[in-house]
């Protein structure tokens, strides 16, 4: 193979970067770039006066490098930071060596940092490519680390967008099982309210036929005869039933109400003294009203009796004592109450809080306590009416009533209820003071479905001195000889009968006979027909003088033809 | 093309029309890549994809898309990390071009699959260079004239330049004279 024969020149510009040094180990030649890397060594001047060798770890002296000729040499140039790196070749038939290096860079940056470019490199040299590459890293490093923010920032908005999700989701959830525990818990409600509605509707129609042939006995007894003790026994007994009746009617939200607009402010404020007494001294009754009125309109009797229920219950619930607190409050947007979206819409709602410190109740308890007949109490103490009424009233108004408790932490109730935009006047007139009186002949249509019920009714009538005409339903009375129907005064008829009702049927008689009184006899529907000024409702069970007093005020008697007229 | 290059096309418009033109081109375009890759490899549908797609959205001719993005082009690679590989790459403009071959040759060790046009020089003289440019990717041309009038203001020196001869004039390639002067 032939030897290359090179210049100074070409040898220069392949090995750029070339020491050359004698036995002597002084310097001999040096490359163009070395010169330009390392310009204070010059031609002439001992190695060891500007490199020390850092690797292999050996004295700089000539036989030392021929020997590890093999090694790759780092020298360090004394006073600065350069190291050349490189291979010592000796020269053939020379007593020198000639040092093939370039300086050791890591970055480009450092060889910015010496003075020289790559073009002071040899083309050939692979420090360029590696240089390169060293460059590509950096940029890919520095690449990562700008993906790796963004990563982290968008896993920290990702994060944050989960974490609401999931709270929303959370929140989503239990307002679904909430509403679905309501809901279920209002299926209930209505299936027991239709339940107790009925039975209360046909035992309210034997009521009826009891109390009033009672009164009939009664009334033929002489005040010695000692059969009359008995019979105001059934009497007293048929009345409480009569009670059980109408609570489980309001329960079941089939009892007529007579609805009023009223400040619930001045009702708590009105009845304080009352639970006052009620509770007793054990008890610290506290009450919080409303800085401005709380109009609402349902029946205010019933719900006073609802307040002293709920009273009750604190004070049964607290038998050591404790403190018991009404709050009254109201909001014209609802929601900030928390209440459904049926009370939202109507210009708010009035929230009446009752919160005692009693025992509490377990969840299983509060799932059943508006149920009528329901009661935790011990026998005797109560039958577990008051919270099913209250329920039914509230219901009735349009309002709710919830329940919050834990065993031995008290418990609240918070009933709700719509606020009243306007005053309103009352549905139903109150009570009626027109006292039983005779009739004087007045023709009377009973009609009635229950024929213990119409034979009751119609026996008080013909005792009190007015005809009777009857029919067991609308049907029935209608098809009665026009020339009867013409001189009925008033119809005294029940509302839910077979065939046609009683709304119905008033409806038609009175069109055709405008002069008609009408008297709905019912313990049952509320709202079942339009209560015109013509027309009055009785609700069953009634007594003797109940029904008199409906009819007379319809039908005033008539003063007696003096005797001896024409 | 790697990654860079669509990289820069996204800078080259967000930095100059704004973000929401970026959003439209590549809605346009039909990318839908969040983030390029400077090191990855994409298909070159994709790049003359979003170039196209600019001209549309911003109104401008292909030719003047393609020569904003290669004067874009040095400002954004120094701006990318490849500042030193520039300046290690030549003092001067026309040592700069006459290092542009060596300079893709060993960009090519970090893209293997790059496959880079050539530059060559000739007839250098003190103000001028003749620059031979071959690719084997079409309509490009005005991309150089755009990387050469950015090299000039890297440089810090005056071009005018002319293409002698086209490639779409049935030439074997592409053929710049440039007039150059360092400005003072």
């Amino acid at each position: 193979m032939q030897s290359l024969s090179w210049s100074p020149r070409q040898f220069a510009q392949v090995f750029p970067f070339h020491l050359v040094f004698d036995a002597e180990t002084h310097v001999r030649q040096l490359g163009p770039s070395l010169q330009r890397l390392l310009p204070a060594i010059s031609v002439g001047q001992p190695l060891s006066r500007s490199f020390r060798i850092k690797r292999p770890r050996m004295e700089l002296d000539y036989a030392s490098v021929v020997e590890n000729r093999q090694s790759l040499f780092l020298l360090e140039c004394l006073g600065t930071d350069v190291v050349l790196k490189g291979q010592m070749v000796p020269m053939e038939g020379e007593d020198r060596i000639a040092f093939l290096c370039s300086p050791w860079v890591t970055d480009l940056k450092s060889l910015k940092g010496m003075g020289i470019s790559l073009s002071d490199f040899a083309v050939h040299d692979p420090i360029s490519d590696y240089l390169f590459l060293l460059q590509a890293k950096d940029t890919t490093l520095a690449e990562s680390a700008r993906l790796q923010e963004e990563l982290s920032a968008h896993r920290e908005t990702l994060e944050l967008e989960v974490q609401q999700r999931t709270q929303q989701l959370l929140r989503e959830v239990e307002e679904r099982e909430r509403l679905e525990e309501r809901y279920l818990q209002g299926q209930r409600m209505d299936a027991l309210g239709k339940l107790a509605g009925g039975v209360a509707h046909d035992f309210n129609n034997l009521l009826q036929v009891i109390l009033t042939s009672a009164g009939f006995v009664k009334d033929g007894l002489a005040l010695d005869d000692p059969r009359r003790e008995d019979i105001l026994e059934v009497l007293e007994a048929g009345q409480r039933a009569a009670v059980l009746t109408r609570q489980l009617l309001t329960f079941s939200r089939r009892q007529p109400v007579k609805s009023e607009v009223f400040d619930v402010n001045d009702v708590i404020r009105g009845i304080h003294k009352m639970l006052r007494r009620l509770l007793g001294s054990d008890i610290d009754l506290s009450t919080l009203l409303a800085d401005e009125p709380c109009h609402v309109c349902l029946d205010k009797n019933q719900f006073e009796q609802v307040i002293m229920n709920m009273a009750v219950n604190a004070r049964d619930a607290m038998p050591n004592g404790g403190k018991l607190a009404f709050e009254v409050a109201t909001s014209r947007e609802g929601a900030s109450f928390g209440c459904d979206a049926s009370l939202r819409t109507a210009g708010g709602c009035v929230r009446i809080r009752v919160q005692d410190t009693g025992t509490g109740m377990s969840r299983d308890i509060q799932q059943h306590i508006f149920e009528p007949f329901y009661t935790t109490k011990r026998q005797g103490e109560g039958i577990g009416l008051g919270l099913a009424t209250s329920y039914g009233v509230i219901a009735e108004a349009g309002g709710e009533i919830r329940v919050r408790s834990e065993v031995g932490q008290g418990t609240i109730f918070d009933i709700f209820i719509p606020r009243a935009v306007e005053e309103t006047v009352p549905t139903q007139s109150g009570s009626d003071d027109a006292r039983p009186s005779l009739g004087t002949g007045e023709l009377i249509l009973v009609v009635e479905d229950e024929p213990g019920v119409r034979r009751v009714a119609c026996r008080v009538l013909r005792g009190h001195g007015y005809e009777v005409l009857t029919a067991d339903n609308g049907r029935s009375a209608l098809a009665l000889p026009e020339t009867q129907l013409r001189s009925v005064r008033l119809l005294l008829t029940d509302m839910v009968m077979p065939k046609m009702g009683g709304a119905e049927l008033a409806e038609r008689l009175v069109e055709s006979h405008p002069g008609m009184k009408v008297v709905f006899m019912t313990g049952y529907q509320k709202g079942e027909a339009r209560i015109a000024g013509n027309s009055d409702v009785l609700n069953k069970p009634f007594t003797v003088d109940e029904l008199l007093q409906a009819v007379a005020k319809h039908v005033p008697a008539q003063a007696p033809e003096p005797a001896g007229s024409a | 093309m790697y990654g860079l290059v669509n990289k820069a096309v996204q800078d080259l418009i967000v930095t100059q029309f704004g973000q929401d033109k970026w959003e439209a081109v590549k809605e346009k375009a039909g990318i839908d890549i969040d983030t390029f890759l400077s090191m990855k490899s994409y298909p070159d549908d994709i790049t003359y994809s979003l170039v196209g797609a600019a001209a549309e959205v911003l109104d401008l001719t292909p030719a003047r898309v393609l020569e904003a993005f290669g004067e874009h082009w040095t400002l954004y690679t120094a701006k990318e990390g490849y500042g030193e590989l520039l300046e290690m790459s030549g003092s001067s403009f026309v040592e700069f071009l006459q290092n542009l071959d060596n300079l893709h040759v060993r960009v090519a060790l970090s893209f293997p699959e790059l496959e880079p046009p050539s530059f060559r020089c000739s007839d250098v003289t003190e103000n001028s260079v003749r620059l031979h440019y071959e690719s084997h990717r079409e309509g490009l041309a005005p991309m150089v004239v755009g990387l050469l009038k950015g090299l000039g203001k890297r440089f810090d020196t005056t071009v005018d330049i002319s293409l002698e001869a086209s490639k779409d004039q049935g030439h074997t390639h592409d053929e710049f004279l440039i007039r150059f002067e360092k400005r003072t």
